[in-house]
């Protein structure tokens, strides 16, 4: 195999059911995209609708108790997540993939002091000693935009703010200088100017060492400063898959362009109300037979509530796209 | 004129260091108030002490200083039942949804327990309240029987936004509550803030780093830095003609979601490192990192007014213009 063309992350037809005493739920629903090295790929769309579990579940980074049945293959520089034994998933988490964490605090030991939990990872991972790894710690913090990083590094992860653990634990997503990495909502809790900050690092990351990263958010100001390609995901599966371009300038899927439409801008007259989808976002406890968006979609016909939409090319984009929607591509055509 | 439902006046909340026993001073000073049926805005950098603000409002940090009038009554002398009693009408959303959620569970439960804790004693009554509150912050009902661990990030945080609400605050303290909810079903909890405002009068404190949000859903807003109120006003003064260059500064670097435009547009990118609170800056905090800062910023500035109601701690409040690079005099 050729592995300069090979994409670090290839994920194919997967599925996650997940099984509780009383019932079953499919949050991953049939999905596929591939990243490449060098490539950022922003994950958005629908709270609850499976993107975290869609990247932890591979991982084996779910709660502890949780039986999650996997189909398809998840493929890190061709070897398939889903074969690993636990060592060896072990062994690719923080070296070959890094982790960023949706809540910074579970990633975290409430009672270890944040220098030894990130010196530990790195003096394993990048077989460094003691020192030299300290050393590293510090310099990481600093890349967070965390200035004194030794004393920093001496406190508990209480004494920090929501946002100064967030870029902790972004930190130590990237300590293990991984191939790929994952950030699961890395910014939520970060302001503008730090914000940028962490755009302006993980794209150096990605340019400088071929990085690829998978970018869970929902802020369309870090999918359109940051992205190079955009999944939409809704209720377990993709509804729209494409460049940051072709998505976010003239989005094809009914979701995708409600989306959009809801995002406030500093622009708009300021005695508007908030807009947002009409309707509820459907229960996933039971099986949906055609299109998951059909019943809060204005260009749904009788067979979108029969047939599940496949992805399908969208004509007149300026790269590859596909999108879950036969009646909008119709009219792309 | 309205009288504040909340009055916080010159508020000092520090932390020791556990390593050198220095202060840390987190909110060095804060005065603001809240009017009722107000939802006013509070923003600024990460770090800068807005989560240890709103935490000392509802008593979960003590104040060093300073004093907390609401109703008349400082709520930082309460004591015991009574106490309890005020402090229910002022409830607080926490920015980390999950820490503040007890494993043990259920959401339902969750609910029961607060309906209970705010004096609903029809099991019948609780349990309709229970699915109307549900329903109010756009989760599907069957969640009811989840544990926090069951539910993606977005569905725990509005399982924190129902708690609250369930014990009808007169006032609410948030701390982030939309940042990790898609844009859709925040708007629906944004217009669900605006409804309670204009129906119930509640007040609302919206901590939030999303600036295009507090635009829109509050009348004012403070922008602090490093434990302090660098500029007040009414929103729309103050994001049309915004009179501090850290204000400045902030409004230029909001991400736009056109990457044509994101790539082009003019940003101020503030230098240099955020000083510790430990040891800020004398005179004006932020004039290590300003990149109009003069002579006179040795001074601490007081707050100047410059339009009605708006005001800045900038000894060149009105006269500088960082982003279109306007020179100061
Ligand atoms: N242990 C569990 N048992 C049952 N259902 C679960 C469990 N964990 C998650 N779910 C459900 O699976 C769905 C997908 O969850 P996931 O955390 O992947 O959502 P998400 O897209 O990351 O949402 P958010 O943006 O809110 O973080 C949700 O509807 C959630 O309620
Ligand atoms: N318990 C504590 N012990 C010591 N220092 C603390 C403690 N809590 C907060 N701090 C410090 O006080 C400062 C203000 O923290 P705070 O959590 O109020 O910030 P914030 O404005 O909410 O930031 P963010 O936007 O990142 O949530 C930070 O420098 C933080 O490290
Ligand atoms: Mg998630
Ligand atoms: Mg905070």
């Amino acid at each position: 195999m050729n592995s300069t063309t090979m994409p670090p992350l290839e994920v194919d037809d997967f599925t996650v059911t997940l099984h509780t005493p009383t019932l079953s739920v499919r949050p991953v629903d049939g999905v596929s995209y591939s990243v490449q090295a060098g490539e950022v790929l922003a994950v958005v769309g629908e709270s609850g609708s499976g993107k975290t579990i869609l990247n932890m579940a591979p991982l084996d980074l779910l709660p502890v108790g949780v039986d999650a049945e996997m189909k398809g293959s998840v493929r890190f520089e061709g070897r398939d997540l889903l074969n690993m034994s636990t060592s060896e998933l072990e062994a690719v988490r923080g070296g070959g993939i890094g982790v960023v964490f949706q809540d910074p605090l579970s990633a975290l030991n409430p009672v270890r002091k944040i220098g030894r939990q990130l010196t530990e990872g790195i003096e394993r991972h990048l077989g460094l000693t003691p020192t030299q790894a300290e050393n590293r710690t510090a310099e990481l913090l600093t890349l967070v935009g965390l200035p004194d990083p030794k004393s920093r590094m001496q406190q508990y992860p209480h004494e920090l703010s929501g946002g100064q653990r967030q870029r902790v634990g972004i930190a130590m997503g990237i300590s293990g200088e991984p191939r790929v990495l994952i950030a699961d909502e890395p910014t939520t809790a970060l302001d503008v100017t730090v914000q940028a900050q962490i755009v302006e690092l993980l794209k150096d990351l990605q340019k400088r060492m071929g990085m690829a990263i998978v970018i869970i958010t929902h802020d369309f100001g870090v999918v359109s400063g940051l992205a190079d390609k955009v999944a939409v995901m809704y209720a377990g599966r993709l509804s729209e898959l494409g460049s940051v371009r072709d998505v976010l300038i003239d989005p094809a899927h009914p979701y995708t362009r409600g989306l959009l439409q809801s995002v406030p801008s500093l622009t708009v007259p300021m005695d508007t109300k908030f807009l947002g989808l009409p309707g509820q976002p459907p229960n996933m406890a039971y099986r949906i037979e055609g299109c998951a968006f059909a019943p809060r979609c204005i260009e749904a016909r009788a067979d979108c509530h029969v047939n599940r939409p496949s992805l399908l090319s969208v004509p007149h984009s300026a790269s590859d796209r596909l999108a879950a929607c036969p009646v909008i591509v119709n009219q792309f055509a | 004129m309205l009288e504040p439902i909340l009055q916080i006046t010159d508020l000092k909340t520090h932390f020791r260091d556990s390593r050198t026993g220095a202060d840390i001073r987190a909110c060095d000073g804060v005065t603001l108030h809240l009017n009722p049926g107000e939802i006013v805005g509070l923003v600024g950098e990460s770090g800068c002490g807005k989560s240890t603000l709103g935490r000392t409002i509802v008593g979960l940090e003590r104040a060093r200083s300073g004093s907390i009038m609401f109703k008349g009554q400082d709520v930082l002398a309460l004591k015991g039942r009574e106490g309890a009693a005020t402090r229910r009408e002022i409830q607080y959303i926490f920015q980390d949804p999950l820490s503040s959620l007890s494993p043990r569970q259920t959401v339902g439960e969750a609910l029961n327990e607060a309906l209970i804790i705010n004096g609903e004693g029809n099991s019948a009554a609780r349990r309709a309240r229970t699915l109307e509150l549900l329903e109010e912050v756009s989760l599907p009902s069957q969640l009811v029987d989840r544990y926090a661990r069951e539910m993606s990030g977005g569905q725990r945080q509005r399982v924190c936004i129902a708690r609250a609400l369930a014990a009808d605050p007169k006032v609410l303290v948030c701390d982030e509550p939309v940042s990790s909810l898609d844009v859709s079903i925040r708007a629906q909890i944004m217009n669900l803030f605006l409804k309670l405002r204009d129906d119930m009068g509640m007040a609302c404190l919206l901590i939030a780093h999303d600036l295009s949000i507090v635009r829109l859903a509050a009348q004012r807003v403070y922008v602090m830095y490093l434990g302090q109120i660098m500029e007040e006003g009414q929103s729309a003064s103050l994001y049309r003609k915004p009179a501090h260059p850290y204000t400045q500064a902030l409004l230029s670097a909001v991400p736009l979601t056109n990457p044509d435009e994101e790539q082009s547009r003019r940003r101020i990118l503030l230098r240099g490192e955020v000083p510790s609170p430990i040891n800020p800056p004398s005179g004006c905090r932020f004039r290590t990192r300003c990149p109009a800062k003069q002579s006179e910023c040795e001074t601490m500035p007081p707050l100047m007014p410059f339009e009605p109601g708006h005001g800045a701690r900038c000894h060149f409040t009105g006269k500088v213009d960082i982003v279109a690079n306007a020179a100061v005099p």
